[in-house]
């Protein structure tokens, strides 16, 4: 190396440190960077900074179009800030940090302290939509209900194979709840609006794809406790035990035709004994 | 006048026109509509891990499109290894497109396991250069088609830079025989921020080298430009492309808009300038 030339990596960890440091580096960045006619290199390294983290917020907003209507620009920006202060990326994939963002918000919340019934709902508000929001992106991103087969044949099973038969959920369905309307909110925004709040109701959500749109069934809190058994592979009379027949059939014709719940790929399942499902003759 | 190679066969890639960096919120104008224009550039990393709705979008543009991929977090310049994993995946969605050539930027997104969710400046030294080569060199092997690289625009610079920006992008490109992508609003942004002449940045490129151009919106703060890429094409910016057009003779060019996205016409319409723009330097020689 010819004498004066730094060492790149020694140059890209002293960029990298100043950059996220929530502390302003001073005159000493002098020693790193330029200045230019116009601003000393302090003066540069503060625009630099800032560049930065607009990019970054930037990106960021169109992930949680919601929560910014919600809290506003300048509050969602100061947890985008803390939230790289205290975890910086490890990965390139922003739907990466993003999960890490929505688990610091669940995380640094205020009253985390305190039980839970004495907690702040508007704090509670927001935890949901940023969950829902981020939920919301997955979905869009994973696998679509385009080629699944439904799963026809637990229609019309007989009940005496219930006992034997663990339905198959589709792969991209996700299950959700939350104590406010935020998927209300979250179509409202879409839609220009959005400027009443997430009302504080239990809600309880399946969400699928299917071509380029995610769809939001809601659900009652029961059929919401029956599908998640189901998506843990609990037997049909286990998951279904407590429920009225006739619902339990309505439940089953509606979850087929919405494509929750599909006809098993070819292959083993670890953990499970499959049992077919027969197709109807 | 017209210097320059004929805007055709730049290391092997094909004139495909003038087009568009295609962002999310435009994918339903798009498939709706199938606007007229020559190729869609697609940010690699809005892609590469989706296995959903865009991904199938995707598709179904690149049916209909020339498509080309731009990415940001190859870190072509950073210490860190080379991530295999990122670049099976990029040369899978490259494959899968039929990418006619895939670029990134000159710089580096993080070290010592992070990433910065940016680009950052090189130090531009030997050793720079020597490290950019090597790693050049390593990913066109396993991409097994050119890489193309982008010109970036900061507000900073190393106090230990030894070359300028344009002999270190020369040296660069003809060392490890890349392609460039040429920003025409870096450059102008960077001459502002850095007091350099970006004429003669512009003539000092190797021009057979420019396999793609960008052009965008800046903003102007006085004591310094940012490359915001939230208004329309600056009449500076227009100049300074019409040059980059007589001097390499024309290469494909992307209008960029990131952020206060507007509607999806808005960018034909400084399409339409960029082709006039294209065709009266061509016609002029200015």
């Amino acid at each position: 190396m010819p004498a004066g030339e730094p060492d790149l990596l020694a140059a890209q960890r002293r960029l990298q440190r100043a950059l996220l440091d929530a502390r302003d580096p001073g005159p000493e960045i002098g020693w790193l960077v330029t200045g230019s006619s116009a601003l000393s290199p302090a003066q540069r390294f503060a625009v630099f900074r800032r560049t930065h983290r607009r990019r970054l917020f930037t990106r960021m907003r169109e992930l949680h179009p919601a929560l910014i209507q919600l809290l506003g620009r300048e509050v969602f920006d100061a947890f985008v800030v803390d939230h790289v202060r205290a975890n910086p990326a490890r990965s390139y994939r922003l739907s990466r940090f993003d999960a890490e963002f929505v688990d610091h918000l669940a995380r640094t919340r205020p009253d985390a302290h305190l039980p839970r019934e004495r907690r702040d709902p508007t704090v509670e508000m927001v935890i949901d939509l940023a969950r829902f929001e981020r939920l919301h992106n997955e979905v869009l991103d994973g696998p679509g209900t385009e080629n699944d087969v439904p799963a026809r044949g637990l229609v019309d099973l007989p009940e005496e194979d219930w006992a034997t038969t663990r339905a198959t959920p589709a792969p991209g369905l996700r299950l959700f709840h939350a104590g406010f309307t935020v998927h209300e909110y979250l179509t409202a925004v879409r839609q220009g609006g959005g400027h009443v709040p997430p009302r504080a109701r239990p809600v309880f959500l399946a969400l699928t794809r299917r071509d380029l749109l995610v769809r939001v069934h809601e659900l009652t809190a029961e059929a919401h406790r029956v599908l998640t058994a189901l998506l843990h592979r609990v037997v049909l009379a286990e998951a279904l035990r407590d429920v009225d027949r006739d619902l339990a059939r309505a439940w089953l014709r509606d979850w087929v035709d919405q494509g929750f719940l599909v006809t098993p790929a070819p292959g083993p399942v670890a953990g499970a004994r499959r049992v077919a499902v027969p197709e109807p003759s | 006048m017209r210097t320059g190679t004929p805007p055709r066969r730049r290391l092997g890639t094909r004139w495909l026109g003038f087009g568009v960096g295609l962002r999310l919120p435009h994918l339903d104008y798009v498939r709706q509509r199938w606007p007229a224009l020559g190729f869609f550039e697609v940010v690699t990393e809005d892609f590469m891990d989706s296995h959903g709705a865009r991904r199938r979008a995707l598709a179904e543009i690149a049916e209909r499109y020339p498509v080309v991929l731009h990415g940001l977090a190859l870190s072509i310049g950073g210490c860190d290894r080379l991530d295999y994993r990122y670049l099976g995946r990029l040369r899978e969605l490259a494959d899968e497109v039929r990418a006619e050539w895939v670029s990134d930027h000159v710089g580096w997104t993080g070290v010592d396991g992070v990433n910065t969710h940016a680009v950052l400046p090189m130090p531009r030294t030997e050793e720079s250069l020597r490290h950019l080569v090597r790693r050049i060199r390593t990913v066109q092997d396993v991409l097994e088609r050119p890489l193309v690289l982008k010109n970036t625009s900061s507000s900073v610079e190393f106090a230990a830079s030894t070359l300028s920006e344009w002999e270190f992008l020369a040296r660069m490109a003809d060392e490890a025989d890349c392609g460039l992508l040429l920003d025409v609003t870096n450059v102008h942004v960077s001459a502002v921020n850095h007091d350099f002449d970006p004429v003669e940045y512009l003539r000092a490129l190797p021009h057979h080298r420019v396999v793609e151009m960008h052009l965008s919106g800046h903003t102007h703060h006085g004591t310094h430009a940012v490359a915001s890429r939230d208004a329309p094409v600056a009449d500076a910016v227009w100049e300074l492309y019409r040059l980059a057009v007589v001097l390499t003779g024309g290469a494909p060019t992307v209008v960029e808009w990131d952020d206060q996205l507007p509607a999806f016409p808005v960018l034909l319409a400084e399409l339409d300038k960029a082709r006039r723009h294209a065709a009266t330097a061509l016609w002029a020689g200015v």
